[in-house]
């Protein structure tokens, strides 16, 4: 399925609502700089890799199947699973 | 130097130790002074079982070496308060909470022979089983590296009373290290506290290890460490030369432990999986075997027993313990592969899938389950589940009610993040779930 960058951005924001709203926690605003694991989201290292799991089911994709990728931002994350030839 | 205690008792270590807390520095006088208190109050307990509930490493350490002094055994838990009917269960004669005051339970006679140290391992569903260790056994290797190193600064990632929380601050109390320690011990926290009081050394899983360094990014450079360890879950060459990386001047080491077969060895060469010549000249007084491509030991450090579990089926007749850890020689290596049985290891936490699928079973939204293991790039795996649902309910819904209850019953680890809903499951032709391995 081909995902467009929007598309994978709102899908980061969405999960990581739901993650949040789950463990009762306020949301901020989620923008492509926000740091994943920083203290702004308050979410943890299990909830990371539960959005990997639902980026790679969304998408497809397994960006990390050569080994491990470093991201630390929404906008970061969200370009491993971009097409490689464009939108 | 290694500054040596009088008499070798964790009581004489705390004379030099120091932990930092992230509000602020707590040195020996008030160590020692909190250790003269409790043991002062530990003496009527003396050959009786204490449990400990404070989650603080300082607290941990005190309770340790005064339970040492008091010649009482110690059970150390992973939450603040223990519940009424295994109080009374696990023969506990009084509990240490975390003011450090001592509350008198019940008399019990619990046989004591000497000073143990009992962890409660995990389990919500069910009764924790108690590991039963002893100091010495815990000390063994710890005082083999104390001679070894330096004094330095350690950062805690582990839960206390945890075996890996144990080793950390077992070693920093025998080096005369200084241990770093957060209240709330998450990845921002541990990050933030390794950047203000940049520690030397640094235990902790690879996922631990794969997140820190996602936080810090650029910044993780500027750590000065010299020791990396790696533990309680696979370390694969893609952290390792990771780590390896970065921190160039750092010894980069993983090691293999359990609760079970207690700290066998230490692999110092950075390297995945350790020397196939190992099964022949033995490491560190541990003697490994491979069997139907499953690890053996026979280790002096294994634990001595569970306490309230029977263990009989992991020790072969002729005296090895059974790892559950499948093995696999390449060239001159051997790595491991992962469990034997269906154990999954989610960020170095144990999950047996059978108690998740008890829990699911148990949700009136819930026909059937089936729970298995998805690899993860951040924690190895994490869990999954196949759900059947009653035909009755609505799927966003019960997704919902289920992980809710999921989160409420079982620690964090443990809890799917992956959860399909389908119409059956299949069934070996033995008639048992399929298991995906």
């Amino acid at each position: 399925m081909r995902v467009t960058r929007n598309q994978l951005l709102e899908r980061i924001r969405t999960t990581i609502e739901r993650i949040a709203a789950e463990k009762n926690l306020t949301v901020p605003p989620i923008a492509e700089e926000t740091v994943l694991l920083g203290s702004t989201l308050g979410i943890d290292s299990l909830d990371l890799a539960a959005i990997v799991v639902e980026l790679s089911e969304v998408t497809g994709k397994d960006p990390f199947q050569d080994g491990f990728i470093e991201f630390r931002t929404v906008g970061e994350l969200s370009d491993l699973y971009r097409d490689k030839n464009g939108e | 130097m290694m500054p040596v205690g009088s008499d070798g008792s964790l009581r004489s270590h705390l004379e030099s130790a120091t932990v930092r807390r992230t509000a602020g520095l707590i040195c020996s006088p008030d160590l020692s002074g909190m250790c003269s208190i409790l043991v002062d109050e530990l003496r009527t307990f003396q050959g009786c079982r204490v449990a400990l509930t404070s989650q603080h490493a300082e607290h941990v350490m005190v309770g340790l070496a005064a339970a040492q002094a008091a010649g009482c055994e110690i059970l150390l838990h992973r939450t603040a308060s223990i519940p009424e009917e295994l109080l009374n269960g696990w023969k506990i004669s009084a509990v240490i909470d975390a003011s450090l005051r001592v509350t008198r339970i019940a008399q019990h006679d619990i046989q004591g022979s000497g000073v143990r140290i009992l962890i409660a391992t995990s389990g919500t569903t069910s009764e924790p089983k108690l590991a039963e260790h002893s100091i010495e056994g815990l000390l063994g290797r710890v005082r083999q590296l104390a001679r070894s190193q330096d004094r330095s600064r350690w950062l805690l990632t582990y839960h206390p009373a945890t075996f890996g929380g144990l080793q950390v601050l077992l070693t920093a109390l025998a080096t005369g290290s200084e241990l770093v320690t957060v209240t709330s011990p998450t990845i921002p926290a541990l990050s933030e506290a390794a950047l203000a009081f940049r520690p030397t050394h640094v235990s902790a899983t690879p996922t631990f290890w794969r997140s820190f360094l996602l936080y810090l990014g650029s910044r993780a450079a500027d750590l000065p460490l010299r020791q990396i360890t790696l533990g309680g879950e696979i370390a694969d060459e893609s952290i390792l030369g990771r780590l390896r990386t970065i921190y160039k001047d750092a010894r980069v080491n993983h090691i293999y432990a359990s609760t079970e077969a207690g700290a066998l060895f230490s692999v110092q060469d950075g390297e995945p999986g350790f020397p196939a010549e190992w099964l022949e000249t033995g490491v560190d007084g541990v003697a490994l075997r491979i069997q139907q491509g499953v690890l053996q030991v026979r280790s002096p450090r294994a634990m001595k027993r569970y306490v309230n579990k029977d263990t009989g089926t992991v020790i072969t007749p002729d005296g090895w313990l059974i790892t559950g850890d499948t093995v696999e020689q390449v060239g001159d290596r051997i790595l491991f592969r992962g469990r034997e049985d269906a154990t999954l290891n989610v960020g170095g936490g144990k999950v047996r899938p059978e108690e998740v699928e008890a829990l699911l079973l148990s949700l009136p939204e819930v026909v059937e389950a089936r729970v298995y293991g998805v690899p993860n790039p951040i924690t190895g795996t994490v869990v999954g589940a196949d759900i059947v649902a009653r035909a009755d309910v609505v799927e966003s819904e019960a997704r919902h009610s289920i992980l809710t209850q999921a989160r409420k019953n079982l620690e964090s680890y443990k809890v799917p993040r992956v959860l399909h809903f389908v119409d059956e499951i299949g069934v070996s032709a033995a008639g048992k779930k399929e298991r995906l391995r």
